[in-house]
């Protein structure tokens, strides 16, 4: 007989934020059940409470694992910084020099923005690397780390732009300057080829069985 | 929760790890909390507390057989340790005093 298809959206969170060396068989056990006859609903909850729980477990017994993978990832972003972005802004600046027009052009901030969208992504990728088992709760530290570096200046350029118009532009990029990294970060960590391959393999050998 | 004490849901998994014998893995362990219990449990809860009580040295862990429909994912059949049945038979003499301290609740008639 050909075992229930799970919700696709909830297997595919659950597969890669599910949290500990177990996860595989944890969605196992997730997978058995919902064959058996439980509903989209259940698996749906399921879903979320195995990864909410996965967190709150490993932020609470696990902290030194969690320092390790923020350093993990803070350190791949100084890394990025030095080696890619700090050349770019250089480019940057003499191409400013070269072309006054950009200068007033909004054409330099906003092609500003795949660089950090990129810097996310490695940074996803590197604690994925070497944290998969605690990846849920890594990405939500480094991205709680990555809102409160930009918290200040997300303010102060709020209180400007509500009396100022004119500051509404930087605003917005300030705002997409913040969500880039973050989206990044999601893309980067949740980008688990290896695990999806092994799975169809798995999923096909199950189907003929 | 000191280390060689049990919580009430670590109590309950480490029960129906005894009764389930040689089959507990996560599914009947569910099952039979859930039979027991009259309400639903989240399997990722069963597996954090069974990796706390792996840690406390309550209960030892192996890999099993995978099935199709477990998506080919093996099971984790787990075992209790001499050292979680002395926590269980601890925890018992422990309600049980406190049980007999609460003259309210004997006989099951409040």
């Amino acid at each position: 007989m050909m075992p229930r298809r799970p919700p696709r959206l909830a297997d595919w969170l659950l597969h890669r934020l599910a949290s500990g060396p177990r996860r595989h068989s944890l969605v196992g056990d997730v997978h058995e059940q919902h064959s058996r006859g439980r509903s989209a609903a259940w698996y749906w909850r399921q879903t979320v409470t195995a990864i909410l729980a996965g967190i709150a477990s490993d932020l609470r017994r696990h902290p030194a694992d969690m320092a390790h993978a923020l350093c993990t990832g803070l350190g791949a972003w100084v890394l990025y910084s030095m080696l890619i972005v700090g050349p770019a802004w250089g480019l940057f600046e003499r191409v400013m020099l070269d072309y006054q027009w950009m200068r007033r052009s909004a054409v330099i901030p906003w092609a500003w923005l795949p660089l950090e969208l990129i810097g996310g992504w490695v940074v996803g990728r590197t604690v994925l690397r070497f944290h998969r088992d605690r990846l849920a709760a890594s990405l939500l530290l480094l991205i709680l780390a990555e809102t409160i570096a930009e918290l200040p200046r997300l303010f102060s350029l709020s209180a400007n732009a509500w009396g100022y118009p004119n500051y509404r532009p930087q605003l917005w990029w300030q705002i997409a300057n913040l969500t880039a990294p973050i989206v990044g970060i999601l893309m980067g960590g949740l980008s688990d080829q290896r695990s999806s391959e092994r799975d169809s393999l798995i999923n096909d050998e199950a189907s003929t069985d | 929760m000191a280390r060689d004490t049990l919580g009430g849901f670590e109590l309950q998994v480490l029960l129906a790890v005894i009764r389930l014998g040689a089959d507990a893995y996560g599914v009947p362990i569910a099952d039979t909390i859930e039979t027991a219990s009259n309400r639903e449990v989240a399997a990722g809860s069963i597996y954090i507390t069974l990796d706390r009580l792996e840690s406390k040295g309550f209960v030892t862990s192996r890999l099993g057989e995978s099935t199709p429909e477990r998506g080919g994912r093996a099971k984790t059949y787990f075992q209790v340790t001499g050292k979680g049945l002395r926590a269980v038979r601890q925890a018992q003499r422990t309600l049980v005093r406190l049980w007999s301290g609460v003259p309210a609740l004997q006989g099951g008639t409040a």
